[in-house]
């Protein structure tokens, strides 16, 4: 059974008919690209799975759970985590901070951080180890008390991935998470999400312009359009197809953001 | 010697105001202009409690706390959901609501001609004498307050916090109910501002609505701004720096009519000074941009 | 009913001075970004201005009220200049602009109270001239508001629509970060539009004073009505300020429709709330809901 499904997702501003009848299923422990023109609707459909926007019609099931109704933030807890495509991290905190935010706690509550019963400190001694680890793993872990904004682009990059995984998602929508990156980090990007979908049983969406990466990592993709699901297949299948709408419709493509 | 107590009692309980709006403005982001019109409410509960009924501190205080805690939820509920600008303005609303109560329930606050004569503060039959001993009683509730805040606002919870005044979006797509979060604290802060109302009540032994009016919600704001947001020193030093400031003009010589006037002038020309020179406060983390 | 009728019609007038001022507040704020709480201080301003120009001075009219305008738009552009650009330069952000904004209006309200004293200080020392529509009482007062109101408004939209550098305020608010890049100086075009939102407020401060006189806090609560209007009217819209207004001014009179009047402030903020509780969007303004990553 799909761990994700989109069916027929309708997303309309303003009289701008930004998603139009999107459907597709992603499979557990996979890994799916969204490629597409500018203003396709790609952001826009991380967007409505979030649940930061409300779609016009549509369903967004989550490992058998319909979740198009719920809160973002108990989409969130239901193991969905989110890149954006601006790293959006915490300026003024220091990096270990910023990934910590990531991590669901009991110590979030008020009473919790108030009276620290046993339980509550330990599971965030747990937590700090575990968020350790994943900074040591993606090379920030000697810049763990610095702050925040001192990071280079990459670095930040590689923060909000930490931030991302230190929730412990089942599903990472992740977009674009390689413009802006040298090759040498996308190689490493790259290796890092395989070894997340092998070892941690992740879930892998992307939204991708990069045409290299899209074909070296996804197990399939789909080519969104103006809002529609144009093409899905495997990598190879729809580079061709892209390759032909480019050629027959040229450079039109670039509109305002999704 | 009864002067210096008079300003250490009165440097608490800005203290314990100043916290609580570190905690709502500081770490929460939230601009709210009824901080004031809370302190008033427990005052005026405490009071109420006191003085028409003759009850003792602590059924005061807890009534202060139910009552500043239920509007604070209400006026969470309603305001908390705008962006940073509106909330400003939703709390100025409630704070002119509440203002209005103040003047015009004369029933239980007497209005604009002053409440007189509220007892000297008594816990369970002991009486806390004014002076030193009250002064006592303030700084070991002012430590608590201080203490609770430090708890609150240690990891994890300040890291949400002020997450959520970072960058709301994101804060949500973490997994935080960010609404749930501000009216949390918004309310907690609210409770705490109750007790400072509460002691407030007690050692000027008198009310009045002026008192809680926007002025003073802008010398709160100006003391946390001096001494910095999202810190614990500052919280201290900011209030200690705005009491004692005047009376050092005073020493000097600046008084008459105006000095009320010439006191707020300075606190307006502060927070220029500040957010131009120095947005962070002299102790603080975090400079408000 | 008659009644009735009378307070909407003082609403409205009353409306027509918080428009004024709404509007003023909404454009600086569209442009600029910034929650201009020094408007206040600039109102204020231009009251004592005109005040002294008429009382003191003895000017007439036809020469006070152009001064005072001019005066008004040299204060706003001064704050600019002074206060909000530097801050600009060093980093400031929306919030560190509010709190200065709110700092100059309160050191700008007890300066004043120091020069004059907290005392109001009036213009006229009579009535109004007063009419008769039907069963209501018009003021010359009520009759300046409108015709006032209505000349400003035609004027400004005119400039807005036709105006080189009106399309370029509008332009500024729509999309701050093209702006430049079309080629519209943004510095410049910030202290224009402080211009005309002091102007504004001026227009509203010679109203308001030879109505009611002035006093060092009039700033203070009328911009926080023009805020509330925008509020109503809704974020980011223009005409909205000016619906936002209007109704602001007949909330504030029907509030004391059969009810006691002191509780007069209490029941118009009470029924703001209620009205942002049920559309914190505004009359006008799009759905906040709706948040974008």
């Amino acid at each position: 059974m799909p761990i994700l499904e989109v069916k027929s997702l309708d997303l309309s501003f303003g009289g701008l008919r930004v998603l139009q009848q999107v459907s597709f299923a992603v499979e557990a422990r996979s890994i799916t690209s969204l490629v597409g023109p500018n203003g396709a609707g790609k952001t826009s459909v991380f967007n409505v799975i979030s649940r930061l926007l409300r779609p016009s019609a549509g369903e967004v099931w989550f490992d058998g759970e319909r979740i198009d109704a719920l809160r973002a933030d108990e989409v969130a807890r239901r193991g969905i985590g989110r890149m954006f495509q601006d790293p959006r991290i915490f300026a003024g905190m220091t990096v270990l901070e910023n990934a910590l935010s990531g991590a669901r706690l009991r110590a979030n509550h008020p009473w919790h951080a108030l009276v620290r019963d046993r339980r509550t400190r330990r599971e965030w001694r747990e937590a700090e180890e575990r968020v350790s680890g994943i900074l040591d793993e993606l090379g920030l872990g000697g810049k763990r008390g610095e702050r925040a904004e001192s990071l280079s682009f990459a670095e930040q990059r590689f923060l909000s991935f930490a931030r991302c995984l230190a929730g412990e998602p089942r599903l990472l929508l992740l977009d674009e998470p390689t413009v802006g990156l040298d090759a040498r980090s996308i190689d490493w990007l790259i290796a890092r999400m395989r070894h997340l979908v092998a070892a941690r049983d992740i879930t892998v969406v992307l939204v991708e312009h990069n045409m290299d990466v899209v074909l070296t990592i996804s197990d399939r993709v789909h080519l969104l359009v103006q809002g529609e699901v144009v093409a899905s297949g495997s990598a190879a299948e729809i580079r061709q197809h892209a390759k032909m709408i480019e050629a027959y419709l040229g450079d039109r493509y670039v509109a305002a953001d999704s | 010697m009864g002067y210096l107590v008079t300003l250490l009692t009165i440097i608490c309980i800005y203290t314990m105001l100043t916290a609580a709006m570190d905690l709502i403005l500081g770490y929460a982001g939230l601009f709210s202009f009824v901080h004031a019109a809370l302190c008033g409410i427990g005052a005026y509960s405490a009071a109420f409690v006191m003085l028409k009924l003759g009850w003792g501190l602590v059924p005061a205080t807890l009534a202060a706390f139910a009552v500043t805690a239920a509007v604070a939820q209400a006026t969470a509920a309603v305001t908390v959901r705008l962006d940073e600008h509106y909330f400003i303005l939703g709390t100025f609303c409630v704070a002119n609501v509440i203002l209005s109560i103040f003047e015009n329930w004369t029933d239980v606050t007497n209005g604009t001609s002053g409440l007189y004569g509220i007892p000297v503060a008594s816990l369970f039959g002991w009486t806390i004498a004014p002076g030193l001993p009250f002064l006592g009683f303030c700084a070991v509730l002012t430590a608590a307050v201080l203490f609770v805040k430090w708890r609150l606002v240690s990891a994890p919870l300040g890291i949400t916090l002020q997450a959520t005044r970072e960058d709301e979006i994101v804060a949500w797509v973490l997994g935080n109910n960010v609404r749930q979060v501000r009216t949390v604290i918004f309310v907690i802060g609210a409770t705490i501002t109750a007790l400072a109302g509460v002691l407030l009540a007690c050692f000027l032994r008198y009310l009045d609505p002026t008192s809680f009016d926007f002025s003073f919600t802008i010398l709160i704001w100006a003391a946390l701004f001096v001494g910095g947001s999202v810190g614990t020193l500052g919280t201290i030093v900011g209030p200690a720096i705005l009491v004692l400031f005047p009376e050092a003009l005073r020493f000097v010589g600046l008084s008459g009519p105006h000095v009320a006037n010439v006191q707020q002038a300075l606190y307006g020309l502060l927070l220029i000074l500040l957010m131009m020179f120095r947005p962070q406060g002299f102790f603080g983390h975090h400079s408000v941009r | 009913m008659s009644e009735l009728a009378q307070l909407v019609l003082n609403g409205l007038t009353n409306g027509a001075v918080y428009a004024l001022m709404a509007v003023g507040f909404a454009i600086v704020f569209n442009a600029t970004h910034v929650f201009h709480l020094a408007h206040g201080a600039v109102l204020t301003f231009a009251a004592y201005c005109f005040y002294l120009l008429v009382a003191v001075a003895g000017l007439g009219l036809l020469l006070a009220v152009p001064i005072t305008v001019a005066l008004a738009a040299l204060f706003g552009c001064l704050i600019e200049l002074g206060i909000y650009a530097p801050l600009r330069a060093r980093g400031a952000g929306s919030a560190g602009l509010m709190i200065a904004s709110l700092g100059f209006l309160a050191l700008c309200q007890n300066v004043y109270a120091i020069i004059f004293s907290t005392d109001v200080l009036t213009i006229r020392s009579g009535g109004l001239a007063i009419f008769r529509l039907g069963a209501l009482t018009v003021t010359s007062l009520h009759i300046a508001d409108a015709v006032v109101a209505v000349i400003v408004f035609l004027a400004l939209q005119a400039f807005l629509t036709r105006s080189r550098h009106g399309r370029a305020i509008r332009a500024l608010a729509d999309n701050p970060q093209l702006a430049p890049v079309i080629g519209i100086e943004t510095r410049r075009t910030y202290v224009l539009v402080m211009a005309i939102g002091s102007a504004l407020a001026s227009v509203a401060a010679v109203l308001l004073t030879w109505d009611l006189g002035v006093q060092p806090t009039m700033g203070f609560l009328i911009v926080f009505f023009s805020a509330v209007a925008v509020a109503i009217g809704g974020h980011g819209y223009l005409p909205g300020a000016l619906v936002g207004a209007f109704a602001f001014g007949v909330l504030q009179q029907l509030a004391t429709w059969q009810l006691d009047s002191r509780w007069q402030g209490g029941v118009t903020f009470a029924a703001v709330l209620v009205f942002l509780a049920l559309r914190p969007q505004g009359l006008f303004g799009a759905r906040l809901n709706v948040r974008k990553a």
